[in-house]
C-alpha cells in the first residue's frame, strides 16, 4: 500500500476493510507513512500553530475509529502502534477538546484512548482472566507506555471525562480504569487522584501536628473522587453504564484495604457504593451480575486482610456479601442460557472468593459450587479422548475448562473431605487426564494445580492418581524441556506433593529419571522453580531407604550438595540444610554425609547458615547440627574439635527467638550426653558458662525476655529449653558418673 | 375422572384482575419497547409523540438498524456492514462469530449469483484468513465451500440450506440481536417475555384450578400466529 489521499472517503473504506480483520489490521500497520498521517490527524494541529489549516473534524474522527479498530488487532499490529506513539496523541487532543467540539469527536477520541490503553495493558500483563503463554521478555516500549498513561499529569487529562454528561465518554473512561488498573502503583494513581483545583485545598488544609489519616485520604469521603464518580454511575439505569462502572471498581479495589473501607461507607442519607454494588449481584442482566459479582467479590477480599488489626475484622466467610455472591454464581454456572465467556469469568471470581481462605472453601463446597463447576468441566470435555481432539476447541471453550479446574483447584485445596469428593465421587480425573496434554497452556496449568491439590491427599496417592495414570501426564509435563514456565511451576509444585514418602509413584518418578530434571532446574535462574525443586528433594529424603538417599545424592553430586548448603538465597539455603536434616536419621547416613562431603566442608557450611540474617537457616542449620550430633563418636568428636562453630551454636544458644534456641540447646544436649570429651570443649567454648546463667537463678543477668538486641541474656525463661540445659549441665559435671 | 381442581368462575376472574393496578404508562412502555426493538420507526415516532412517551433510543438507530436487517436480507452484505461499523465500530471488531458469519454471507451471495471467480478469490483471500485465526470455524467454511461442488439440484439439505432465505433472515437476526446487546437494550422485546410468563403462569395454575383462558389466537392472522406459537415454545 503505498500514499493513499487522506480524505474521509478514504478512510471510511479503510475502516470498513479492517474492522473485524486481523490480517488487515496487521498489513495496514506496516505501511508506516500511512499510519503517522492517521495519527497526525488526530491531533489538532491548530493547537500547535494557527496557521496549519485545521483537519475537518469528521476527517479526525474516522482516523480515531481507524486506530481504535487497529489497536484490537493482533499484537504485530499494535507494536507498530506503540512505536509511532499513537496513545501520545490521541492524550493531546483530548486535553486540546473544545467546548465547540461535537459529542461524536469526544466519543470517538475516549474511545480510541480506551482501546489503546486496554491492548496496552494486555501486552505489558499480567492478563485478567487466567493464563497466557509468557513472553519472553516484556516490551519496554509497551510499559513506558502504560506508566505514562497514569502519570498524574496524564490522568488530569482524561479522569474529569468520568463526570461528562454523556454516558457514551464516561463508559469508555470506566472501561478504560477497568481493563488497564492492574498494577498496584497504577491503581493507587488512580485512586488518589483529585481535580487540580482540590488538590491545592488539600495541601493548605493540613496543618503540622495533625496526623495523618489512618488510612489514608482516599477511605474517607467514600474512596476517593473516582471511586465517588464510579459509584454515581452505578445508580444510572444503564445496563452498560452499571457494567462498565463495576468493572472499574472491582480493578480498582483488587487488594486494596483501604479503598473498600471507603466503598462501605456512605455520606448522610446516601446509600454506599457497596449497596448498590450488592443490589446489582441480582440484576437481570448476566454481565452486570458478573461485574458486580467480581466487584464484591474483591472488596469482600480485601476488607478483611490481617494488615489491620486496629479494626476488628470478622472473617471473611461470616460477611453476608459472601452468601449473596455464591448463589449468583452457582446460577451462573449451570444455566445453560449463559455464554461460556460468561461461565469462565463466574468460576474465576469463584476462585478469586475462596483462594485460600479454608472456611471460605468449606461453604463454597456445602453450597454446592464444587459439585456444578465439575458438571461443568464433565460436560465440555469428551469422555473419549482421541489424539487431535483439542484442534479446533474454541478459545472460548479452553479457557472455560481453564477456569473450572482452577476453581476445583481451589475449593479442594485444604480439605480431605473435599479432596475425596473430588477424587472419588466426582468422576473428574478424566478431565484433568486429557486437560493435561491440552494444547492451551491455561488449561495445562490449571490441570497441574488439581493434581498439586488432590496430591495433598495421602489416599488418593495411593489410588486413584496411579490407577488413572495422572501421574504419568504430570511427569511427561513436568519433564518437557521448551513447556511455559508458568505451567512448568505448577508441575513441579505438584510433583512435590507427589514424591512423599507414601506415595506410590516416588519410586516410579525416580527410575524415569526425575532427579536430573530437578537439577536442572535447581541450577537455573528462576528462584520459584529452583525452590520448588529443592522442596521436591526434601520431600524424597524424608524416610527414604539408605539406599534411596545414596543413589539420589550421588546423581546430585556431593559438590553440588555442598555448594547449595552455603547458597546465595536464604529460601534455597534453608531448604538445603532441610535436605540434609531428613538424610541423617541414622548413624549410617551420618556416616555417609561426613564422609561423602568431608567433615570441614560440612561443618564449616553449618558454621555459616548459623551466622545467616535468616532465622529460618539458623534454625535448621542448629536441627541439622544436632541430628549430625547423634552420629558415632568419630563424627561428634568433630563437631566438638571445631572451634568457631561451638562458638556459632553457643551465639544460637542465646539468640532472642526461641525457636532458634530450642533446636540449639537440643544439640548441645545431644553432645553432652554422649560423649566425654564435650566437657572441656563446650567450656572452651563457654558454652557451659552460658548454660549456667541459663539455669541459675542468682548468677545471672535478670534482664527481659527479648534482651539486648539478638541475644536473650539471663535466664532462660522457656521451661522445656531450662530442663534441657539443666540436663545437659548433669552430664558435663557428672557425665564420668552418669555413664557407669 | 374428577379432578380437586378449584374452580374459579368468570365473574371471580374479572375481579380479581381487575385489582391488578397496571399503569397505562407501563402499557405505553411496554408497546413502545416492543416498537422499538422490532423496529417499526415510523410507529414508534408517532406513538411517542401520541402517548407522551420519549423512546428509549434515538431514532435515528433504530432506522439504522433497519436498513442494516434490510440490506442483509437482500443479499447485500457489503452495505450492511459498511452500516454496522458507522452505528457501532466496536461489534464487528469484538465479535469474530458474528464477522465471519457476514463474510460467509457475502460468499454465499457470491456463489447465488454464479460469480465463481469473485467467490474463490473473496474464500481464498477472506475467508481462508478466518479459518486460520479461529479454527472453530473452519467446519462452517467447509460446508460452505461445498456449495462450489454440488450443483444447485443434487446438494444435499445441510448444504443447499445455505441458499435458502432463511439463511439470510438467521444472519439478520444475529446481526440484530448483536446490535440490541451492544446498547444497552434487551435482546428481545419485553411483551414477548411477557407472553411467555403469561403462558408458564397458566400451564402451573391449570394443574390446581379451572379458569376462564383468554385464547389469544382467536384474535391472530396466521402468520403472527405461527410466530406466536414459536415463541411461546422457547419456554
Amino acid at each position: 500500500m503505498t500514499l493513499m489521499a487522506l480524505d474521509v472517503t478514504t478512510l471510511k473504506k479503510v475502516k470498513n476493510s479492517v474492522i473485524g480483520n486481523p490480517t488487515a489490521k496487521l498489513a495496514l500497520t506496516q505501511d508506516e507513512h500511512f499510519i503517522s498521517a492517521l495519527v497526525d490527524c488526530i491531533e489538532p494541529a491548530t493547537a500547535y500553530d494557527p496557521r496549519y489549516p485545521e483537519t475537518p473534524e469528521d476527517l479526525r474522527i474516522e482516523a480515531a475509529q481507524v486506530i481504535s479498530s487497529l489497536a484490537y488487532g493482533p499484537e504485530a499490529s499494535l507494536r507498530n502502534l506503540l512505536r509511532i506513539s499513537a496513545h501520545h496523541a490521541f492524550i493531546c487532543a483530548i486535553s486540546n477538546l473544545q467546548s465547540s467540539d461535537t459529542l461524536a469527536l469526544k466519543a470517538a477520541l475516549a474511545r480510541g484512548l480506551r482501546v489503546l490503553a486496554a491492548s496496552i495493558a494486555d501486552m505489558v500483563g499480567p492478563s485478567l482472566w487466567g493464563i497466557h503463554s509468557e513472553k519472553p521478555e516484556v516490551r519496554a516500549d509497551a510499559v513506558i507506555a502504560l506508566d505514562y498513561l497514569f502519570h498524574v499529569e496524564t490522568l488530569d487529562l482524561y479522569i474529569p471525562l468520568l463526570a461528562d454528561p454523556s454516558s457514551q465518554i464516561s463508559i469508555s473512561i470506566a472501561q478504560l480504569i477497568a481493563s488497564a488498573v492492574r498494577k498496584i502503583p497504577h491503581r493507587d494513581a488512580v485512586m488518589d487522584w483529585m481535580p487540580p483545583a482540590e488538590r491545592t485545598k488539600d495541601v493548605r488544609g493540613k496543618r503540622g501536628w495533625e496526623k495523618p489519616s489512618l488510612y489514608g485520604k482516599s477511605s474517607g469521603r467514600q474512596g476517593g473522587w473516582v471511586a465517588r464518580h464510579l459509584t454515581a454511575l452505578l445508580q444510572s439505569k444503564e445496563v452498560k453504564v452499571q457494567e462498565a462502572a463495576l468493572s472499574a471498581l472491582a480493578a480498582l479495589t483488587k487488594e486494596n484495604h483501604s479503598m473498600s473501607l471507603g466503598l462501605a461507607s456512605a455520606e448522610r442519607d446516601a446509600q454506599s457504593a457497596l449497596t448498590y454494588v450488592t443490589s446489582l449481584c441480582k440484576s437481570r442482566s448476566t454481565e452486570v451480575q458478573i461485574a458486580a459479582c467480581l466487584c464484591a467479590t474483591r472488596i469482600v477480599r480485601a476488607t478483611t486482610t490481617s494488615e489491620y488489626p486496629v479494626n476488628m475484622h470478622p472473617s471473611v466467610v461470616d460477611s453476608p456479601l459472601v452468601m449473596i455472591i455464591i448463589p449468583v454464581l452457582n446460577l451462573l454456572i449451570e444455566s445453560s442460557k449463559v455464554s461460556a465467556v460468561l461461565k469462565m469469568k463466574a468460576c474465576f471470581i469463584l476462585s478469586h472468593l475462596v483462594t485460600d481462605d479454608r472456611e471460605l472453601c468449606q461453604l463454597a463446597f456445602e453450597r454446592g459450587s464444587l459439585a456444578k463447576v465439575a458438571e461443568l468441566a464433565r460436560q465440555i470435555t469428551p469422555t473419549e479422548i482421541i489424539p487431535n481432539w483439542d484442534e479446533d476447541e474454541p478459545e472460548s471453550v479452553s479457557c472455560l475448562r481453564e477456569a473450572a479446574l482452577t476453581a476445583i483447584a481451589c475449593i479442594c485445596l485444604f480439605d480431605n473431605d473435599i479432596r475425596r469428593e473430588v477424587t472419588d465421587n466426582l468422576k473428574l480425573f478424566p478431565v484433568i487426564q486429557a486437560s493435561l496434554s491440552h494444547r492451551h497452556v491455561g488449561v495445562r496449568y490449571a490441570a497441574c494445580q488439581c493434581v498439586r491439590a488432590t496430591a495433598r491427599h495421602v489416599g488418593a496417592l495411593r489410588t486413584s492418581i496411579v490407577d488413572n495414570e495422572l501421574g504419568t501426564g504430570l511427569f511427561r509435563i513436568f519433564l518437557k524441556q521448551d513447556e511455559d514456565r508458568q505451567v512448568t511451576l505448577a508441575a513441579s509444585a505438584a510433583i512435590c506433593n507427589l514424591m512423599n514418602e507414601s506415595s506410590p509413584l516416588q519410586k516410579v518418578f525416580l527410575e524415569q529419571g526425575i532427579v536430573p530434571r530437578l537439577m536442572q532446574l535447581l541450577n537455573g535462574e528462576d528462584p520459584a522453580l529452583r525452590l520448588n525443586a529443592i522442596w521436591a528433594f526434601k520431600n524424597i529424603m524424608y524416610r527414604a531407604t539408605h539406599e534411596v538417599k545414596r543413589n539420589v545424592l550421588n546423581q546430585v553430586g556431593w559438590n553440588q550438595v555442598s555448594h547449595l548448603l552455603t547458597d546465595a538465597n536464604p529460601e534455597i539455603q534453608e531448604q538445603a540444610i532441610h535436605v540434609l536434616q531428613n538424610v541423617v536419621d541414622t548413624e549410617e547416613n551420618v556416616k555417609m554425609v561426613f564422609d561423602e562431603i568431608g567433615g570441614d566442608t560440612l561443618l564449616g557450611a553449618i558454621e555459616t547458615a548459623l551466622s545467616s540474617e535468616s532465622e529460618h537457616v539458623m534454625r535448621h542449620g542448629v536441627a541439622l547440627l544436632s541430628n549430625l550430633a547423634n552420629g558415632s563418636k568419630i563424627y561428634q568428636d568433630q563437631i566438638l574439635a571445631h572451634q568457631e562453630l561451638l562458638s556459632a551454636v553457643r551465639n544460637c544458644l542465646i539468640d532472642r527467638n526461641i525457636e532458634v534456641r530450642k533446636p540449639a540447646m537440643a544439640c548441645i544436649l545431644q553432645l553432652s550426653k554422649s560423649n566425654l570429651r564435650s566437657q572441656q570443649a563446650l567450656r572452651d567454648a563457654n558454652i557451659h558458662s552460658a548454660l549456667q546463667r541459663m539455669t541459675d537463678h542468682s548468677r545471672g543477668i535478670s534482664v527481659s525476655p527479648g534482651g539486648l538486641g539478638r541475644h536473650h541474656l539471663g535466664v532462660e525463661d522457656n521451661l522445656d529449653v531450662r530442663e534441657m540445659a539443666r540436663e545437659a549441665l548433669e552430664w558435663l559435671e557428672h557425665g564420668e558418673e552418669m555413664q557407669c | 375422572m374428577s379432578s380437586s381442581k378449584t374452580e374459579i368462575h368468570k365473574e371471580e376472574w374479572n375481579r380479581r384482575l381487575h385489582e391488578v393496578q397496571v399503569t397505562k404508562k407501563d402499557l405505553n412502555r411496554l408497546i413502545m419497547d416492543y416498537l422499538v426493538i422490532e423496529g417499526y420507526k415510523s410507529a414508534a415516532e408517532e406513538f411517542s409523540q401520541e402517548a407522551g412517551l420519549s423512546p428509549p433510543v434515538d431514532f435515528e438507530s433504530i432506522e439504522s438498524r433497519m436498513n442494516i436487517r434490510e440490506a442483509i436480507q437482500r443479499g447485500d452484505v457489503e452495505d450492511a456492514i459498511t452500516r454496522m461499523n458507522d452505528l457501532n465500530p466496536e461489534i464487528l471488531d469484538t465479535n469474530p462469530a458474528l464477522y465471519f458469519r457476514l463474510q460467509q454471507q457475502k460468499l454465499i451471495e457470491y456463489i447465488r449469483h454464479n460469480r465463481i471467480a469473485e467467490a474463490l478469490q473473496f474464500a481464498q483471500e477472506e475467508l481462508a484468513p478466518r479459518g486460520e485465526e479461529s479454527p472453530e470455524f473452519l467446519s462452517e467454511l467447509e460446508r460452505t465451500m461445498a456449495l462450489l461442488v454440488f450443483d444447485s439440484a443434487s446438494a444435499p439439505p445441510t448444504i443447499s440450506e445455505l441458499l435458502s432465505p432463511a439463511q439470510r433472515v438467521k444472519t439478520a437476526g444475529e446481526v440484530n440481536a448483536a446490535i440490541l446487546e451492544s446498547s444497552s437494550q434487551g435482546k428481545e422485546a419485553k411483551l414477548v417475555g411477557l407472553l411467555r410468563l403469561l403462558s408458564w403462569g397458566e400451564a402451573m395454575l391449570s394443574e390446581r384450578a379451572d379458569f376462564p383462558r383468554v385464547d389469544l389466537r382467536s384474535e391472530l392472522v396466521p402468520e403472527k400466529e405461527d410466530a406466536l406459537m414459536h415463541n411461546l415454545a422457547q419456554t
